[in-house]
């Protein structure tokens, strides 16, 4: 039952993704990424890991994409006698401008995560073993993954944890820059 | 099987109840006999829509945004934090309060420069 | 009972499970469309009462029937889209604005153990998970696409400022809300909803209830929950004197009335949150053995003077000015919650719990 709800979230996330690229709409383009974003969340529960799911939702989709969507709008991307002119994206723009770059990038990453997957194959195959087969149940029954992460943060990554600080620090720094800059043409 | 989970089991209640929803409404739908195109237009005090509704607004709305993302994440790591405070003990508390304090600054400095000032 | 059991080719006891699941997940969700329906009528009964006059009245007797007509009302309306709206996220918006509103109930513990014909169904609650704070938090923090999307999508002034503003304001409320229930997760250790309730009833004393050690959170919670639900004195999204209608202006019929259903149903839930979290859930006040039926009238009750005060603070404070709201957020609010929290961490973790559970 778990086997065949993952695969059916991976193929949803699959085409969720693809919507993000093929869509015309931007705002379009962010729902697909939402719903991305919960297939993927759920694909974490299905593993068992709770509060990963949770923070996946609560930080990804109720925050960044909030961010995303703001963004859009201010660059009034929206239809309208107004709006920049859209190029058409999808699979035919690549092609039609021979765009060499995009292709050998995105086959180099086909590549490259394909022979990752295929080189940690067995190990993921024993981790995935070696974890309990909770399955669903992993969504009501075991407790303590926050925990388990509450030691690892103050334990073996506390220095990247502290780290974490000193990023969020330097984006708050960055947008008080940039809104500082965008003041006085609008004032 | 799917149902003893409690959680999938309530999507499904909750999809009958809107898709039964949804059935009585295509049935029950009122098309209005005489129509007029000024019906969809939007309101603007009782004129014409003038230019595009689409306006551009203050980037200060994006300030929000990213800051909201800062602090977001923020929260998510307090998490795990609040709920073994007990056990994290006085290490656990210098971590977080060094991690509290570097993000504070940041927001003093915003503070300080105005860029959560709503003028 | 056995016979259609063992037709499905499951044991009794699964059938009954099953049954059981069914049976209360369907009358929780059509109880939470109700309470919407009836806080319709009570929000005008008592504003009609604060103002000394009648309020609605003619649809039956003390106007009872009122939410049904309007029921039928929203039915049989004509639906307008505007010009230039864009149809998908138009006919979408009102339903992720409801959705997250539906879903967070799932994980409220209405009352204790429910014991009927002699036998233990369980918490009254659809999903008694163990991480029901963070779900309640991460699927809440969805309800601002409903609004954003309402704005955008139906081409008009009004409702993409509308929209804005208010998804501005839901954001900015949101962090203080996640900090104030983060001190009572420090408090409690746990972040099952159930549990948090059973450590306050567990004895029967009121003064167990985490308000009383956590009054400061309690009142942050408060605040930003009249904030996250666009209401008064915070209701920006829908300023009439400014805005016309807000966000959903250009909405009409059944569509309008889905963003009040889930306007109502996130007040229902984030008072059951507050009485979860601060005023002991199902817990009656010296009976701490105290049979589920009144735990769940006690928690009926707790939440209904929850809601009530959602009425009355909307008819005795002034709205307050959005630079004004944006500045209690970020410079008031934020920091009580962050520095509480804190404070409340550095008393645990110093000198151990205050009256441990």
């Amino acid at each position: 039952m778990a086997n065949a709800l993952f695969y059916l979230v991976a193929a949803l996330s699959v085409i969720a993704a693809a919507g993000v690229v093929l869509f015309r709409n931007p705002i379009s383009n962010v729902l697909s990424l939402l719903f991305a974003f919960f297939c993927l969340a759920t694909i974490y529960l299905l593993a068992g890991f709770q509060f990963l799911a949770a923070t996946q939702i609560l930080v990804y989709a109720g925050a960044i994409m909030v961010l995303f969507l703001f963004v859009i709008m201010l660059l009034n991307l929206a239809p309208g006698p107004n709006a920049p002119e859209l190029e058409r994206v999808g699979l035919a723009m690549f092609l039609r401008r021979k765009s060499g770059v995009t292709i050998v990038i995105a086959a180099a990453l086909l590549i490259l995560g394909t022979s990752a997957v295929l080189g940690t194959h067995d190990t993921a195959v024993q981790a995935a073993e070696a974890m309990p087969k909770k399955g669903l149940d992993a969504i009501t029954a075991t407790p303590g993954s926050s925990e388990g992460l509450a030691g690892e943060m103050f334990g073996r990554y506390l220095l990247p944890f502290e780290a974490i600080s000193m990023l969020l620090l330097a984006t708050a720094v960055a947008v008080v820059v940039l809104a500082k800059r965008s003041r006085p043409e609008n004032s | 099987m799917v149902i003893e989970s409690p959680l999938l089991a309530f999507l499904i209640v909750a999809f009958a109840v809107a898709g039964s929803m949804l059935v009585g409404a295509k049935l029950l739908r009122v098309r209005a006999k005489h129509s007029s195109p000024l019906k969809p237009t939007t309101y603007e005090c009782g004129e014409s829509p003038a230019g595009p509704a689409w306006v551009r607004f203050h980037a200060r709305y994006y300030v929000v945004a990213l800051f909201f993302v800062v602090f977001d994440i923020e929260a998510a790591f307090l998490f795990p934090w609040a709920l073994v405070v007990r056990e994290a003990g006085t290490a656990g508390l210098v971590a977080v309060f060094s991690f509290v304090a570097v993000l504070m600054v940041g927001w003093l400095w915003a503070v300080k420069k105005g860029a959560l000032r709503w003028q | 009972m056995n016979d259609i059991a063992a037709k499905l080719g499951m044991t009794g006891d699964q059938l009954e499970g099953l049954l059981a699941i069914l049976v209360r997940n369907t009358v929780i969700l059509i109880g939470v469309i109700n309470v919407a329906a009836v806080m319709t009528l009570v929000e005008r009964k008592v504003s009609a009462w604060m103002q000394y006059r009648h309020g609605p009245n003619r649809v039956g007797p003390w106007g009872l029937l009122q939410p049904l007509a309007d029921g039928v009302k929203f039915i049989f309306k004509e639906v307008v889209i505007p010009y230039g709206a864009n149809k998908p996220l138009y006919l979408l918006a009102p339903a992720m604005a409801a959705v997250p509103a539906m879903m967070t109930i799932a994980v409220i513990p209405f009352a204790n153990d429910v014991v009927l014909f002699g036998k233990n169904w369980g918490p009254l609650a659809i999903a008694d998970i163990d991480v029901g704070i963070l779900y309640l938090l991460a699927i809440g923090s969805m309800s601002v696409y409903g609004v954003i999307l309402a704005g955008w999508a139906s081409n008009s002034k009004y409702s993409l400022l509308g929209g804005l503003r208010a998804s501005a304001q839901m954001i900015s409320y949101e962090l203080s809300m996640i900090l104030a229930i983060l001190a009572v997760v420090a408090l409690a250790g746990s972040i099952n909803l159930k549990e948090i309730a059973a450590l306050q009833a567990s004895t029967g004393n009121p003064l167990d209830w985490f308000f009383f050690k956590q009054p400061l959170a309690c009142f942050l919670l408060l605040v930003a929950s009249f904030a996250e639900t666009n209401r008064h004195p915070f209701d920006f999204a829908e300023c009439e004197p400014e805005l016309v209608a807000g966000f959903n202006t250009e909405y009409s019929a059944m569509k309008w009335a889905i963003f009040f259903i889930g306007e109502y149903s996130a007040m229902a839930v984030m008072s059951a949150l507050s009485v979860v979290l601060f005023w002991g859930g199902w817990s009656v006040p010296f009976m701490p053995d105290a049979p589920w039926y009144l735990g769940f009238a006690a928690f009926l009750a707790k939440v209904s003077v929850y809601l009530f005060l959602f009425v009355w603070v909307r008819w005795t404070l002034p709205r307050f000015r959005f630079d004004q709201l944006m500045r209690i957020g970020w410079k008031v609010m934020l920091p009580l919650a962050l520095l509480n929290l804190l404070a409340t961490g550095a008393m645990l973790a110093l000198f151990g719990p205050p009256g441990a559970p």
